[in-house]
């Protein structure tokens, strides 16, 4: 089976692409699932609008029960209503876990109740990630979570189930890679447009494919064709593609 | 037959690659099932005297010409180009130059890039720009390697109509409206859970695609596999996935017949 972890959609492509598309790449690639979310990338994440984005999501799974799990955006900047918009998709509607983006840093205080109900719950949490190499890039992106602030969040939770994003992201994925050396308990998902050649050797050297799941973020070909034509074992292709992401989702206890 | 016409060898001044020589693309091409393949070589990158890294290309696949055909790399601020480019095509049978203005310090649309043109052309080679070799994102803070700008290539294809450019890892077509249009090749087309490339041969006619992969800087599956998952007819994948690279290449040999 296999298991996007990390990809985005809504039911009428109002933002993102749209269900019934995201569901045609996946069947021309042969991808059994996708995991999605509806992040706000810019503006003002206010609570109404999270709520609207993560119910474009929920009517995605309700569309296509089989092919679409969903995870809960929030902005933990928002407190009391993050929580209770978790607890109402995850507990409530069946979504899977929490998808968190740059509005803060994953080590930043403020994600510490998030992180706390997704421990609580044992599910886990994909975060926006990477570490653009120039610095009028970085400077976009302020709060973008790197490497090192992987390792704060897992040394102060390391029971969490962090995911960090597309270490094809764009940016230096070498550096990110060494630096979750420093995290064992950080997943780290494969997506991204970067198809560097030997990059996933590389992930599967420095972190084990134990920890590696596999993820498209929007583009299949470039999702899949990098894990297809990297220099793996079977076992350690299937775990990336799928089993690694069915173990951890098993482990949900809420 | 499937060709590729968007491969390197060498190495990568800002990045370990784990793959570099001839030998290894060929056993990667045959993995994706590609029969031949227009071949660069990364050392010429930043080499002072670039023409080395042709002379050391041409040696590199002395014995695979059925299979790789090289790609000439040229600084036409160098002394002594206008000699190398001659021999990159009359001892080095190289019928391609690969153009690289932030490597070679020069800007795609100055005089130095139209001279450079200009005299590919008089020897009867053909040309390709490179959209990007690597991803800027995340780039070596030494790399002076950028997204090449549409506004300022245009100014390039604008001085010479009458060519035929073969546009390698552009995002998107940038000449369009041109009477003669540019040939591009696919890697960078791939986006859009993979819905993406069919769509844009829909719009823009299968002409305008070849395959290329940027083997051995990246994964080469990925071009083959969306390609793979295009619902086209027969006519239509055999133009992107050869006849189209042929066909540019033919409209060479007709100049070189009037």
């Amino acid at each position: 089976m296999i298991v996007d972890c990390h990809g985005h959609c809504s039911v009428d492509g109002s933002c993102w692409v749209s269900a019934d598309d995201l569901v045609k790449g996946m069947d021309l690639y042969g991808i059994d699932v996708t995991c999605c979310s509806a992040p706000i990338t810019s503006g003002e994440a206010s609570p109404s609008l999270v709520r609207q984005t993560n119910d474009l999501v929920l009517a995605s799974m309700k569309r296509h029960p089989d092919r679409i799990w969903g995870y809960c955006f929030v902005n933990p900047g928002f407190g009391e209503d993050s929580l209770r918009e978790m607890e109402r998709c995850v507990l409530g509607e069946g979504m899977i876990g929490v998808k968190l983006y740059h509005q803060y840093k994953i080590d930043d205080p403020v994600q510490f109740p998030v992180i706390e109900r997704c421990i609580e719950w044992n599910v886990p949490i994909l975060m926006h990630a990477g570490f653009p190499s120039a610095p009028e890039l970085r400077e976009r992106q302020p709060r973008l979570s790197r490497a090192s602030d992987f390792v704060n969040a897992a040394h102060r939770y390391p029971e969490a189930l962090l995911i960090c994003a597309h270490i094809g992201g764009g940016g230096d994925w070498e550096r990110q890679l060494k630096g979750l050396r420093e995290a064992p308990s950080v997943y780290l998902d494969t997506g991204g447009s970067v198809i560097d050649a030997g990059m996933i050797e590389r992930c599967v050297r420095e972190l084990g494919a134990e920890r590696l799941l596999f993820a498209c973020d929007g583009n299949a070909a470039r999702g899949l064709g990098k894990i297809l034509d990297a220099k793996l074992s079977r076992r350690q292709r299937e775990a990336i593609l799928g089993r690694n992401a069915l173990k951890l989702l098993e482990r949900r206890t809420a | 037959m499937k060709v590729d016409v968007d491969t390197w060898i060498g190495h990568w001044p800002f990045r370990s690659l784990p793959e570099r020589r001839a030998g290894d693309l060929l056993r990667r091409m045959d993995r994706l099932g590609i029969d031949k393949a227009w071949v660069g070589n990364l050392n010429g990158v930043l080499y002072k005297d670039v023409h080395e890294s042709n002379a050391e290309l041409a040696a590199e696949v002395k014995g695979k010409r059925d299979r790789l055909i090289p790609c000439a790399l040229i600084d036409p601020n160098y002394d002594g180009w206008k000699e190398d480019l001659l021999r990159c095509r009359e001892s080095f049978g190289m019928p391609l130059l690969r153009l690289l203005p932030d490597y070679h310090g020069y800007g795609v649309e100055s005089d130095r890039a139209r001279e450079l043109v200009s005299y590919a052309r008089e020897i009867r080679m053909r040309t390709a720009l490179l959209g990007r070799v690597v991803d800027p994102r995340g780039r070596h803070r030494l790399d002076p390697g950028r997204e090449m700008d549409a506004d300022r290539a245009s100014k390039l294809l604008q001085a010479f109509p009458e060519e035929v450019f073969l546009m390698l890892n552009f995002p998107r077509i940038v000449d369009e409206g041109r009477e003669k249009p540019c040939l591009y090749d696919i890697p960078r087309f791939v986006g859009e859970n993979g819905l993406r490339l069919e769509r844009e041969i829909r719009r823009w006619g299968a002409s305008r695609f070849a395959l290329g992969t940027t083997l051995l800087l990246r994964y080469g599956r990925p071009s083959v596999l969306a390609l793979e998952r295009c619902s086209l007819s027969e006519k239509e994948r055999e133009a992107v996935e050869w006849r189209n690279m042929e066909e540019f290449l033919r409209g060479e040999a007709e100049r070189e017949e009037s």
